[in-house]
């Protein structure tokens, strides 16, 4: 074989190797010189929504994340707590190998962390009162008024003391600090003397108290629970005496024994709406049936979940209604369980956002849960509806039922029918 | 050189899985697709007027008289391809492995042979932009429309050399081949929209029957005559029947005179009854003139073909035009073939033009 021939044979195989690659996609001049058929988008409302359910009592004040207090528009809610007791005895110095009593107990502070306030509420007061020891779930609103009128022991003006370098103000050693760039979250240190402290060695120190805020307008504050990560830390402070020194020191911090709210906001009842949030919170369950032609053979490209809230819903914008659509791996009814809600999986929940005092239809994007019930068509195709933080917002919302024909819950779907693959 | 044989070989025949279809055209979109070229790349690049003669193009079966030993033959191209509708423009290419022959002697003047051939190519890709108006607000969008794959010819067949003079071959056909069907929509606001994409699997059978003579009245001149039956193409998706089409019946013959023994001249001509397939299919005529020059060691081929398409928007059938050229290596005592060639193709209907370049390689070995 000569040079040239070896060369070309080369060259040709070598072109066709390079060349073995594809591009078939071509601007289509249809219908001439297209496939039989087009592909359609269907967008529509359907009622599919066959059966819904609301429950109620789901998470109560005691077993909330936040203690809401509330003075406005009529709603009163105020936070108690109750503490454990602590004992005075401990090792003065660190090389101390005894313990002694205190010799008297000087002062106390108390930290409260705020979650969530209105910050547009001005001269935000903060006033903490002694509380019977026999606080317990079962109390109310009524069966506080006697201690919420007579044991007033400090007021703290939220407001004053942020205005302050620092936050701090020495004179009452009252401080306060935000605990966010967003400059909502504060943490508030109170001072209680002795006399306000009250450390009863019958007791151990045990103590509880309640708070009622007020403000110039907006007055609804949330404050952290040891559920919500953060409960209200006391500590007790006491003089010792260190080698004839009188010194001050640090005995003991209280265990949270107990955080709720009480309210004048009634329980959620259960009418022919369905409800969600308030306290003790309510959830409701909504049920789907997906056409077969559209759970079996479409394309879901866009789905819309619609409510019609019955009225707005009532309190301080700041404490906005969120709404969490958990979709159900198992629907039993009221104890249906719902995945943790740190997931973010859209295709496992959703968040949507009510406005307060407003009663605009509610639409959130729920296709992902859709698409899912396209996926897996053993899952129950239920969504369950919950308020976020559940328990800590007396707010709720009630939405019209199936039971509402002109303003049932539906879903609002955009899909593509299957396509028929064919010859003309 | 054998070694560089086999690596072609062993290149040719790892593609085979992945590339079953062929030569595709715009104008096979709106039907069956776009028919195969039963020819090696020997006779291809002679415009297909030596296929009724070489017994590596499975156009007919008595062909396959010719070979006096195991062969088997391989063919793969790549084509570029440009399609003008008059209003856009766009250039697509492919590669595919089309066809695959072996065939042996068996005894006496019996040969055996078989195979597979691409019968239709299915594979395009189209693309439509467009708008819809969704919840009150224009969404734009690109369809897309796209099949990769092809019905592919298995065929099992023999010749019998009754005499030096007359051979008579009969084949058997079975149709199978699969394509990928995929509908596509792309909406540009893919945050409030989800892309909407549809995949099937779409397979194909059908069956059928060939018959041809070839006989040589005199030493210098051939002559072949072949005729081949289709019964139908059935479609299914998911084990349901889409479609039904019945396939056309082919007849055609051809001449071939070896004017000296370095100079071949032939034609063919064959009519296929594609109409009968439905609506928007037309029958078609094809004819090819072409010729082998030089020495068996080197020879240079060409060829023309014309004839028409079998689906087109009508109100006639498309019309196909091609110019090949082509030349051969010989290796290894002549175990070893590689065939090179080059074709420009013309296509044009219903205010459609496509034009094509296709380099072909075609190996054949004879252990």
């Amino acid at each position: 074989m000569t040079f040239g021939r070896r060369t070309l044979l080369a060259l040709g195989l070598t072109g066709l190797l390079v060349g073995c690659t594809e591009d078939a996609t071509a601007p289509g001049k249809c219908p001439a010189f297209c496939p039989g058929g087009q592909l359609s988008v269907v967008d529509t409302v359907l009622n599919i929504i066959s059966r819904d359910s609301s429950y109620v009592g789901y998470v109560v004040p005691e077993s909330a994340g936040v203690m809401m207090a509330v003075n406005f528009g009529g709603v009163d809610a105020r936070p108690i707590f109750s503490l454990g007791g602590v004992s005075t005895r401990i090792a003065v110095n660190t090389a101390d190998t005894t313990t002694d009593t205190a010799q008297s107990v000087d002062s106390a502070l108390l930290t409260l962390t705020i979650a969530r306030r209105d910050t547009l509420a001005t001269n935000l007061r903060i006033n903490l009162y002694r509380m019977p020891l026999s606080i317990d779930p079962t109390t109310t609103l009524a069966d506080l008024s006697g201690p919420f009128t007579d044991s007033l022991l400090r007021t703290v003006n939220v407001d004053s003391l942020l205005a302050l370098p620092g936050g701090v103000d020495s004179a009452s050693g009252d401080s306060a600090v935000y605990t966010d760039t967003t400059r909502i979250g504060v943490r508030v240190v109170m001072k209680l003397s002795a006399a306000q402290a009250n450390y009863l060695a019958a007791d151990s120190g045990r103590s509880a108290f309640g708070i009622r805020i007020s403000a110039d307008s907006l007055a609804s504050v949330a404050f952290n629970t040891v559920t919500g990560g953060s409960g209200p830390i006391f500590s007790w402070w006491g003089t010792y005496d260190s080698s004839g020194t009188a010194v001050s020191r640090l005995f003991g911090t209280a265990v949270n024994l107990f955080n709720s709210y009480v309210s004048n906001v009634s329980a959620p009842t259960l009418d022919s709406n369905l409800i969600v949030g308030g306290v003790p919170s309510a959830r409701s369950i909504l049920r789907f049936t997906l056409p077969r032609n559209i759970r079996d053979s479409s394309q879901i490209v866009r789905a819309t979940l619609t409510m019609i809230p019955v009225a707005a819903p009532v309190g301080v914008p700041s404490d906005s209604l969120l709404l969490v659509i958990y979709r159900l791996g198992t629907d039993v009814g009221a104890k249906s369980p719902i995945a943790i809600a740190t997931i973010a999986d859209s295709s496992l929940l959703v968040v949507a956002g009510v406005p307060i005092g407003h009663a605009d239809t509610i639409a959130t994007d729920i296709t992902e849960m859709v698409r899912f019930w396209q996926a897996d068509t053993l899952v129950p195709q239920s969504v369950m509806i919950r308020q976020a933080p559940e328990g800590g917002n007396l707010v709720s919302v009630r939405l019209y039922s199936t039971r509402s024909p002109a303003y049932r819950p539906a879903l609002h779907v955009t899909y593509v029918p299957r396509f028929a693959f064919g010859n003309p | 050189m054998r070694r560089v044989v086999v690596a072609a070989c062993c290149g040719l025949l790892a593609g085979w899985g992945s590339t079953a279809s062929g030569q595709d055209s715009q104008f096979g979109i709106r039907g069956l697709g776009t028919p195969g070229n039963f020819s090696s790349v020997r006779a291809w690049t002679t415009g297909g007027a030596l296929a009724p003669f070489d017994g590596n193009s499975p156009l007919t079966d008595a062909a396959l008289g010719d070979i006096t030993r195991l062969t088997a033959a391989a063919t793969e191209f790549a084509s570029y391809r440009s399609v003008d509708d008059g209003t856009s423009a766009s250039t697509l290419r492919s590669a595919r492995f089309p066809m695959l022959t072996v065939a042996g002697p068996v005894f006496g003047g019996l040969v055996i042979g078989g195979g597979f051939a691409t019968y239709l190519f299915r594979s395009y890709d189209v693309e439509v932009p467009g708008t819809v108006v969704i919840r009150g607000d224009s969404q734009a969008i690109v369809d897309h429309i796209a099949s990769n794959g092809a019905v592919t010819d298995l065929r099992l067949a023999a010749a019998w050399r009754f005499s030096s003079r007359l051979t008579v071959g009969a084949g058997f056909h079975v149709l199978t081949g699969s394509s990928t069907l995929n509908a596509i929509r792309l909406f540009s606001d893919s945050a409030e929209y989800h892309n909407a994409t549809q995949t099937d699997q779409e397979s194909y059978d059908g069956i059928g029957m060939s018959l041809s003579v070839l006989a040589t009245p005199v030493p210098s001149l051939r002559i072949s005559g072949f005729l081949r039956s289709d019964t139908r193409l059935r479609a299914e998706i998911a084990g349901f029947q889409n479609a039904q089409n019945d396939l056309p019946t082919t007849v055609g013959g051809g001449v071939m005179w070896s004017v000296t023994p370095e100079v071949k001249l032939a034609g063919t001509l064959s009519h296929a009854d594609w109409a009968v397939a439905g609506g928007g299919a037309y029958n078609t005529t094809d004819w090819a003139l072409g010729g082998e020059f030089g020495r068996a060691g080197l020879p240079f081929r060409l060829g023309v073909r014309g004839g028409q398409l079998p689906f087109g928007p009508g109100p006639t059938a498309p019309t196909e035009f091609g110019v090949s050229a082509g030349t051969g290596f010989i290796f290894s005592q002549g175990r070893g073939i590689v065939d090179l060639g080059i074709e420009r193709l013309r296509r044009s209907g219903g205010g459609l033009n496509e034009t094509d370049w296709t380099f072909l390689v075609g190996i054949s070995v004879r252990p």
